[in-house]
């Protein structure tokens, strides 16, 4: 028995479309997950250096100011891998970046004799209210591209 | 017209640290004061590139770039004819453009660019 040329061309065409769906499937799995790592990774950071600047305002260590401005360059690497970081002054989440950035670097950061901070002090509690915010809108974001 | 490009790295430190010149010699007042203010005056157009460093705390960036309009007497429109700032990190870029127009804000009779509306 013989196929019609019809069935031919309906069976590839039905091939091709299966394969474009697929591959489809896959790159948008594939980003999901990339943006997944991009996430926690930020997120990792967030914790870190929010740590580190507490405990650089409550000890005035100069090793901790240099490792949390080297940290918040790799912070602002990974957020700019989740689409839309960089559209300027319409991203919420470049704008939560720079807030949780200066509730650290701001004012008397690397300052001679600047005093040291108590851990209950408005500053550094202002560095968790930061850190928060930025870690939700992480997630926002995560919900608004990749679900 | 005249040019003149500025990289932090290589022309004044590959690490910025704080503030003031009592804070460090490679304070945000150092390099305001004894780079980019000066070179503001002589040269009709300034680019400062701020990659490369060990990276900015606020601290630097507000004295560096706030302070042209502080303590140098500049305005803000007039940075914005004659000033480039390029970084890879966009937040650096928009942080030091928000400190000048903080500043600017903060000046006596308001300090507003009407100019740029």
């Amino acid at each position: 028995m013989t196929i019609s040329p019809f069935v031919q061309t309906l069976a590839l065409f039905a091939v091709i479309v299966g394969w474009i769906v697929t591959n489809r499937q896959n790159n948008k799995r594939e980003t999901r997950k990339e943006g997944r790592s991009a996430c926690d990774s930020a997120k990792k950071y967030a914790l870190e250096i929010s740590a580190k600047g507490k405990k650089y305002l409550c000890t005035r260590d100069d090793e901790l100011a240099f490792e949390v401005k080297s940290e918040l360059d790799l912070l602002e690497i990974e957020l700019s891998r989740i689409p839309y970081f960089a559209i300027g002054q319409n991203s919420t989440l470049l704008e939560k970046f720079i807030l949780f950035s200066e509730s650290i670097t701001e004012n008397d950061f690397e300052q001679k004799n600047a005093p040291h901070l108590r851990p209950t002090d408005e500053r550094i509690l202002n560095i968790i209210r930061q850190r928060n915010q930025l870690m939700h809108e992480v997630e926002r974001q995560f919900k608004l591209q990749f679900h | 017209m005249t040019e003149k490009t500025i990289v932090i790295a290589i022309d004044f430190s590959p690490s910025p640290i704080g503030r003031y010149r009592t804070d460090s010699e490679t304070s945000g007042e150092a390099f305001r004061v004894d780079h980019l203010a000066p070179a503001l005056r002589m040269y009709d157009k300034v680019t400062v590139i701020l990659d490369g460093t060990d990276g900015y705390g606020s601290s630097f960036l507000e004295e560096a770039f706030g302070g042209l309009i502080r303590k140098e007497g500049f305005t803000e429109s007039q940075l914005k004819n004659k000033l480039t700032i390029i970084s890879n990190r966009i937040s650096y870029k928009f942080r030091a453009w928000n400190y000048i127009a903080d500043e600017q804000r903060r000046q006596p009779r308001g300090g507003y660019n009407f100019a740029l509306a």
